[in-house]
């Protein structure tokens, strides 16, 4: 099984983000990607199955309130640190623009039944698709 | 205290809870408690406990991190005391967009669970120890951790952690159908679908 | 705050049907064109648009709108779309594009963009086609990457000589329409000055060394091709001008279609996508809450009182 792509982990981890009420450390989170690219290049030898669960341990160390952004993002093979930096920036990005656009729809007010969380994901839904060339940056 | 306001959350709970206090040293507590509210003294139950001797620093400790804890779980998708429908959605979405497959999230849901009863109580060691467990399970590597975080149920309590994957495991049986259109499904799809599956349910409410 | 804004005078219908005037002379030449098949797609995207309209906004059915996302959703889709998709494209603009933000005046993206990105993503064999069937005969987008080794001249882009979406058949149809609506100040001219006038200019300092590779050549260096090609004219006349989804203050308005110009040709330049004008009106649709955060909210925020003691 091919593992989940960079840029699609970074709009599941703004999903996971974007529905907590109480979200915690965005810059931590945004480190993830760069520690586990940097881990990938860490010299384990025949050990590089201990990856893997090393970067899954160190990204849900400190905040626990960002531990599941966090895992998502650990979840993805970053190719190079360049890949990684990009993942890092997109993330905060994307999270950036959604609650702008999150504070637009509530103050003029969605239809009642898409208020909230359905709103929220339908703007990262077309962020994802409007951002989609930068997927193959 | 932020969580004295939800049942569950209470310090009185707590403490019994987590074995620190009896019932008869907890309705002790609460009539000096009583008293010195008559006094007009607004004193806290926790400094009641303690000036009584029957709490030490350590366990007030445990006690008021415990609260904190149960209260951030509480905020992140799926987690415990959280039953609104975006928050088992979103625990849905993660493995639905990465693996996909009901039988390959209910894997994972096994492991994590199994992973959370055997370190109940110390949520980042067994996050950790699910993706160790998860790693042992063919073809969900990346969906397994992705769903511990997802769903964030790591406060030891088994029966809720499964119930919430559980319910994660059948809304992606749910968006399975996806899958059999004959275009490549990304994250995006999920993302719709999962808005349009709220909207209808709100609507339906 | 609460929106939507009133910037305008106008009835809602009056400046639909200013918008369905300035978008007749395209419709026209893309019937002419292309033929019956154009007609087909034309019908079906409004007969979608407005069904669902009449599902979820009964009472917005009168003013137009739902008539106007579907004409301008045609523009924006291929030549060889067959009716079905141009229904689902304007069913897409109300459904998803307006219906769950509340309605008119309250949506963040421009439904027309927001159905044909949705829909590239999840129906990309109809959109990503390499060869595009054109006047009977099958070419390539001047825009793709890797096509032959010609430049199409002035008169080919601005007469549509060259293949693209339907709104291409006659690239100065567009422009006719553009000025209409200049002229009867329906849309901001400020809008696509300055999104045409940025994408010239980094056309022509791009330097040559950030071409990837297997770029067609005249795409640097050379700014008709980016001006006149794929979708820079509907999006600088018909998409970036929608007040709903564009910033407040005119000073907003041009940085905003700067970076929808910016995006436009980062996309076209440094990605394998031969177009991005849709995409980069999606960016810029999502900046405008910053926009109007930095240029209006601010200013009529009072100063926050200073807190005081005890």
């Amino acid at each position: 099984m091919m593992p989940i792509a960079v840029y699609d982990a970074v709009f599941v981890a703004a999903a996971v983000t974007l529905v907590s009420d109480r979200r915690g450390r965005l810059g931590w989170v945004a480190l993830v990607p760069l520690i586990a690219a940097a881990a990938a290049l860490a010299p384990l030898g025949d050990h590089r199955y201990l990856i893997a669960p090393l970067v899954a341990l160190v990204a849900t160390l400190p905040p626990v309130r960002a531990a599941a952004p966090a895992l998502v993002l650990a979840a993805p093979a970053y190719g190079s640190l360049r890949a990684a930096l990009l993942a890092a920036a997109l993330f905060l990005v994307t999270v950036w623009l959604a609650d702008g656009l999150d504070r637009r729809v509530e103050q003029r007010g969605a239809a009642p039944s898409w208020r909230g969380a359905p709103a929220r994901f339908l703007v990262l839904a077309v962020l994802y698709a409007a951002l989609l060339p930068v997927g193959h940056l | 205290m932020p969580g004295d306001a939800v049942e569950g959350l209470r310090i009185r709970d707590l403490v019994v809870e987590l074995g620190f206090v009896d019932r008869a040293g907890l309705e002790q507590a609460l009539e000096v408690q009583e008293e010195l509210h008559e006094q007009g003294v607004n004193a806290h139950l926790i400094d009641v406990l303690q000036d009584l001797g029957l709490l030490d620093d350590d366990q007030r400790d445990q006690v008021v991190i415990n609260q904190e804890m149960r209260l951030v779980l509480a905020e992140i998708p799926g987690g415990r005391r959280d039953h609104r429908p975006e928050r088992w959605v979103t625990a849905a979405l993660v493995p639905a967009a990465l693996i996909g497959t009901p039988l390959g999230v209910l894997a994972a849901a096994a492991v994590l669970a199994i992973g959370a009863w055997l370190v109940r109580g110390q949520t980042w060691r067994w996050v950790a120890l699910g993706w160790l467990a998860a790693t042992a399970v063919p073809g969900t590597p990346a969906a397994a951790p992705a769903a511990a975080g997802a769903t964030g149920t790591a406060d030891g309590a088994p029966r809720e952690l499964a119930t919430t994957l559980l319910r994660a495991a059948a809304l992606t049986a749910a968006l399975a159908p996806v899958r059999l259109l004959p275009v490549a499904v990304t994250p995006m799809h999920y993302l719709v679908a999962a808005a349009l599956a709220l909207a209808l349910l709100r609507r339906l409410r | 705050m609460k929106g939507p804004f009133l910037r305008s005078p106008q009835s809602t219908r009056g400046l639909m049907i200013q918008v369905l005037i300035a978008a007749t002379p395209a419709l026209i030449a893309a019937v002419v064109r292309l033929g019956a098949p154009a007609a087909a797609m034309i019908v079906s995207a409004v007969a979608g648009a407005v069904a669902i309209e009449a599902l979820v906004h009964r009472r917005q059915l009168g003013d137009g709108s739902a008539v106007v996302s579907g004409v301008i959703v045609v523009l924006l889709l291929p030549a060889t779309t067959p009716p079905w998709l141009a229904a689902l494209a304007g069913a897409t603009a109300i459904g998803l594009g307006k219906a769950p933000w509340g309605g008119l005046g309250k949506n963040p993206f421009n439904p027309a963009a927001l159905a044909r990105a949705v829909l590239m993503v999840v129906l990309p064999a109809h959109f990503f086609a390499p060869m595009w069937r054109w006047d009977a005969v099958t070419a390539a987008s001047p825009l793709s990457k890797e096509v032959g080794a010609t430049a199409p001249g002035w008169s080919a882009l601005i007469l549509g000589d060259v293949p693209g979406c339907v709104g291409q058949a006659a690239p100065w149809t567009i422009v006719l329409g553009g000025l209409i609506l200049v002229v009867l100040r329906t849309i901001d001219w400020r809008v696509p000055l300055a999104y045409l006038s940025t994408i010239a200019l980094i056309a022509v300092v791009l330097p040559g060394g950030a071409r990837v590779a297997g770029h067609a050549p005249w795409l640097i260096g050379d700014p008709s091709i980016h001006l006149f090609a794929g979708g820079t004219l509907i999006a600088a006349f018909f998409l970036l001008t929608d007040p709903v989804t564009a910033p407040m203050s005119a000073t907003a308005r041009v940085g905003f279609a700067a970076v929808a110009a910016t995006a436009t040709m980062a996309i076209r330049q440094f990605t394998p996508y031969p177009d991005g004008a849709v995409l980069a009106v999606l960016v810029a649709n999502a900046c405008t809450p910053w926009f109007d955060r930095v240029t209006v909210e601010r200013r009529i925020t009072p100063p926050r009182a200073k807190r005081s003691r005890g």
